[in-house]
């Protein structure tokens, strides 16, 4: 028998546990999810509240101040990022700054130090990116921000090393009170316990009905959230609210500790406990009222949204009370806000109040407060860095790009105590998957890495536990094998790092591999290829449909053969290359800093440096698609991946969103590979895919392509269950009334590419439209001696256009490396006309043109015989008629040297005029 | 007389075409539309053999990653596409693999190979 037995593991489960793992009780913890911190706990607004808020006499006013001060010691304890950075209630009219002189009342009598109302001045001088028609604010210095989940794992990794028993996947099923004590049947079993508390958030009137009269309703209250791109992290200093009304506290903006930036919630009540999904009402007026405490708020850097419940009831307060007709059954219920701040107060309380009922608990005499950390590898200074990977290998692999996670880190996460078993528990420990690109690039690497550690097939590894299964079944009939659980061998040592190279090129897909041999063609020997994948040629080698090479090779190439042409060219030369390393810095001066498993981390001086990042993907949370987050939905690429490498098919029934080229791709691969492919969806008239893809991939295979629809919800909780989709209008919004649903398994978003220029962006290298760096002729930056081609400048449809682009590039990092050109010309900028949406190159120096320049862009909407006219200050130079121009196909213009440089100019346009007849 | 509108896959143009049957004892075909003889000789092709190249993957044991890309190493009938996934699913090869490397000899009695499109192991 159990001396007490907790029912549910988020923020106050984990709490008490921690708190009563300081006795010596046996003590059980049971958690219906497949991870702590899967509820309220997981989506919320991770505020620590300072306590001027509940109405004094209350339990929230009782809990709340004393609970938020104790966050410092708590925090220190278990090692959790915690920061006290103010929050700021802001008013904007007379009556709402006698609000704040309320809340300050408040405030005094909960016992909350240091609040300060601020005048406009003040205030302004605080935060000014709020909204100029502020006119005060309550200025609580003692908030603070903290990560909530990784809180309610350090408090259960604390409890369990302290004794408490964790069970997870357990959910109650119903308690039979006992002479003494109780018995509770959970899915897998049966426990007894003389005590009971029920920390069972959303679901704690259901738990306390399990032995007592119902006296108490928990309805479930949605918040909804977006969550920016640490970018955008320092747009708010405090955590920053709008005047608290009688809904709740209103939509806040506040900084995260890990450095994004949090906008929201909503509160709505709903009917289900389980309803997380976004909508796009809500969505949006979060928006609004965001930016009303803010005009500039920078939603466009959303990289997610997400939606939380919380636990209230009518009455608004806490509810820590022993349930009636049920001795030793303690109801912990109805914590809502500020249920995080009081959290520790909480767990003290009911410590406490179990005391009063059981009598003085025995204390531990071996109870241990610390808890380590996994360490955060990227916050480490240099020496730790170098020590770590010494000791253990892992941490020189990065595994999440975006977040900078190292497989050790992911490796530990999985073997602590209540360790991580799914993705979102690999999420919520270490971040990986929290980035931008939000798992598309380490989702593969992380399941394998679970499967090896745990020796699980892939297709056991979820996404959070139940039915969130992420692959099916393997291709090609295969039976599943388990992963091996040998540690992945470290790729071959290979030649030494030297001090200092020549040209340093970042990216080993087709457009480093191509600007690296073509500067090697000029003379530049000594060139060193830094690749984060364990082989050269990029995302060529999961594209292994043919159609690439037309332009260079004369011959229709499949993507790996493309690239195996290149590896030769590289191989050949002698080139050295890095694989399996990962940049992480660079710098003005040319300093590249790049880790790796066998070198660890390393600083190395480039002469010149070619950047050949390629680009990533844009992600649901990116467009913002309303609905539920279950398992099942991917980018196009990530599933590429999946298929043509891992050999696993990510669904049995797909919808396409997106009618680009690797939407299609897919479309025909899913269906070749057994899928049933229910439709590719298009927001627009027109695919910006090529024509061959559109009738080899889709019409061949009588595929509906659905053009002029979006997708409007997403249903489903553990996997996706179905789709709304809704026509759209011209400007590609949805059409109300039109919505129908599909039904599917599995989502793939083919909704574009984006350029990947952090390590651009970290130098200080000036960004263009395209999202890449604005580049020259020689396709240089706006950093000399740093160049910059391919996709991560701007973005190609087809791969020649990349090679000719980057051998431009390695020619000229060539010339900049022997001295530049002798001969003299002029300077001149190129602007896109009204039907062009961009040009490249930005500048020219006609002095370093060989016999040409080739001008790259896109023009806006469709055009048949259309007449491109090409000035030079007004005055034309060249005129090109085409037959047919679409997005989607990059057009390229020539115009020789000789026409160019008959006459100065400053400013060379280019715009379409349609053909006179 | 028979005609058939196709749009050409040859390059990216994809220019719209209309493949004529003017004369089909002799076997003569019309094609307007098309900007090149390549995309005159693809309408032809699409018209009387559509044939396509496949692209898949087989599996491969012993091998840094699992399934190894392989295609036809010419066009193969359309009709064949799905009986040709079906007969990739039969093969297993052993690391190492070399780009080229013969994966099925005369596939489906077309005379065609599938060979691998990269090296692996």
């Amino acid at each position: 028998m159990y001396d007490l037995a907790i029912i549910g593991a988020g923020i106050i489960g984990t709490a008490i546990a921690r708190e009563l793992a300081r006795y010596d009780l046996k003590v059980v913890l049971l958690e219906k999810e497949s991870d702590v911190a899967n509820g309220t706990t997981k989506a919320n607004s991770a505020i620590i509240h300072a306590g001027y808020d509940p109405e004094p006499g209350t339990l929230k006013a009782r809990l709340n101040a004393p609970g938020h001060l104790m966050f410092d010691r708590l925090c220190q304890e278990l090692d959790v990022p915690f920061k006290r950075i103010g929050s700021l209630v802001v008013a904007f009219s007379d009556e709402e700054l006698e609000t704040l002189q309320e809340l300050y009342q408040r405030g005094q009598v909960n016992g909350v130090p240091e609040l300060e109302i601020l005048d406009q001045k003040r205030l302004r001088e605080l935060e000014p990116a709020l909204s100029e028609e502020a006119l005060g604010a309550l200025y609580a210095p003692t908030a603070g921000i903290v990560d909530p989940y990784l809180l309610a794992i350090a408090l259960a990794e604390n409890a369990a090393e302290n004794g408490v028993e964790v069970k997870l996947e357990s959910p109650v099923a119903s308690i039979e009170k006992l002479k003494e004590g109780y018995k509770i049947h959970y899915l897998g079993g049966q426990l007894t316990a003389k005590y009971v508390i029920n920390a069972a958030g959303l679901f704690a009137d259901a738990v306390n009905e399990m032995v007592s009269p119902p006296y108490f309703k928990i309805i479930p209250t949605r918040g909804e959230y977006y969550l920016l791109d640490k970018s955008a992290g320092n747009f708010v200093k405090h955590v920053v609210f709008p005047c608290p009304t009688k809904l709740g506290k209103g939509v806040l903006i506040a900084p995260t500790v890990h450095g994004n930036l949090l906008v929201g919630p909503n509160a709505e009540a709903v009917d289900s406990k389980e309803a997380v999904e976004t909508t796009a009402a809500g969505l949006e007026w979060v928006k609004q009222e965001a930016q009303r405490l803010a005009k500039k708020v920078p939603l466009n850097q959303v990289i997610t949204s997400f939606s939380g419940l919380r636990a209230k009831t009518p009455s608004g307060d806490f509810i820590i009370e022993e349930a009636s007709g049920a001795p030793g059954f303690i109801n912990v219920a109805a914590i809502d806000s500020p249920g995080l701040a009081s959290s520790p107060a909480i767990a003290r309380y009911v410590v406490e109040l179990l005391q009063s009922i059981a009598g003085p608990l025995p204390e531990k005499k071996n109870f241990n407060p610390i808890r380590k950390a996994i360490p955060n590898f990227m916050e480490l200074p240099p020496e730790e860095k170098a020590r770590l990977i010494k000791e253990d290998p892992r941490y020189g692999r990065i595994i999440c790009r975006c977040e900078s996670i190292t497989e050790a880190e992911i490796v530990q996460a999985i073997h602590r105590p209540v360790g991580a078993r799914t993705l979102d528990g690999i999420k919520k420990r270490v971040r990986a998957g929290c980035g931008r690109c939000q798992g598309g690039f380490c989702s593969p690497r992380v399941m394998n890495i679970i499967a090896r550690e745990m020796s699980l097939p892939l297709s056991q590894i979820t996404k959070d536990g139940r039915n969130s299964y992420i692959l099916t079944v393997p291709t090609k009939n295969r039976a599943e094998e388990i992963v091996s659980p040998e540690p992945e061998a470290l790729a071959p040592a290979d030649s030494p790092v030297d001090e200092r190279y020549d040209l340093v090129v970042i990216g080993g897909g087709p457009a480093g591999m191509a600007a690296a041999a073509a500067a090697w063609d000029r003379g530049v020997k000594n060139i060193l290829i830094i690749e984060r994948d364990k082989e050269l040629g990029g995302i060529l080698q999961q594209c292994i449909h043919n159609g690439f090479g037309l332009h260079i090779f004369k011959e229709e190439l499949t993507g790996p053969e493309y690239a195996q042409r290149f590896m030769e060219e590289v191989r050949k030369r002698g080139i050295s290359c890095k694989l399996d390393t990962m940049v992480l810095e660079i710098s003005p001066d040319k300093r590249v800093t790049f880790i790796n498993s066998r070198d660890g981390l390393r600083t190395i001086q480039a002469g010149a440096i070619i950047l050949a990042m390629g680009c990533r993907e844009r992600t649901r949370g990116a467009i913002n698609i309303p609905g539920t987050r279950p398992a099942g939905i991917f980018s196009a690429g990530t599933a590429q991946r999946f298929v043509n490498m891992e050999g696993y098919m990510v669904g049995k029934k797909v919808v396409i969103f997106g009618s680009g080229d690797i939407g299609l791709i897919m479309a025909r691969r899913m269906l070749l590979e057994g899928a049933e492919v229910v439709a590719v969806l298009e927001r627009k008239s027109y695919s910006d895919g090529l024509t061959r893809n559109i009738v080899q991939c889709v019409q061949d295979f009588n595929i509906p392509l659905l053009m002029r629809h979006t997708i409007v919800d997403i249903k489903g909780k553990d996997r996706v269950e179905g789709i709304v989709i809704a026509q759209t209008d011209e400007n590609k919004q949805p059409i109300k009334g039109t919505e129908r649903e599909l039904e599917c398994d599995t989502i793939l978003f083919s909704r574009g590419l984006i350029p990947e220029n952090e390590l651009s962006r970290g130098a200080g290298i000036e960004l263009s439209s395209t999202g890449g760096p604005v580049v020259n002729e020689s396709m240089e930056t706006s950093i000399e001696g740093i160049f910059a081609c391919g996709n991560v400048v701007h973005v190609h449809d087809l791969v020649d256009w990349v090679t000719e682009e980057s051998r431009k590039a390695g020619r000229g990092a060539a010339v900049y490396l022997q001295g530049g050109p002798a001969e003299e010309g002029f300077t001149f900028r190129t602007k896109p006309g009204a039907s062009i949406n961009y040009i490249v190159p930005h500048i020219v120096r006609t002095a370093y043109l060989e016999d040409k320049l080739e001008l790259l862009m896109r023009v806006r909407g469709n055009h048949e015989n259309a007449l491109l006219v090409i000035k030079g200050d007004g005055r034309i130079i060249k005129t090109v008629k085409k037959k047919r121009l679409t997005p989607g196909e990059m057009l390229v213009l020539k115009v020789n040297k000789e026409d160019l440089t008959r006459q100065q100019f400053q400013e060379l346009t280019v715009d379409l005029e349609k053909e006179k007849a | 007389m028979t005609e058939k509108e196709l749009i050409c896959i040859v390059c990216p143009l994809g220019c719209k075409m209309t493949v004529k049957e003017s004369s089909p004892e002799a076997g003569q075909y019309k094609v307007e539309g098309a900007q090149c003889a390549r995309g005159k000789k693809y309408a032809v092709e699409e018209y009387t053999n559509p044939t396509r190249m496949v692209t898949s993957t087989v599996a491969v044991k012993n091998a840094p990653l699992p399934r190894v890309p392989v295609k036809t190493a010419r066009p193969i009938p359309k009709g064949l596409v799905l009986r040709c996934m079906e007969e990739l699913n039969r093969v297993e090869l052993t690391a190492p693999v070399k780009i080229g490397d013969i994966v099925i000899e005369n596939l489906l009695g077309t005379g065609v190979d599938v060979i691998a499109t990269r090296d692996l192991g």
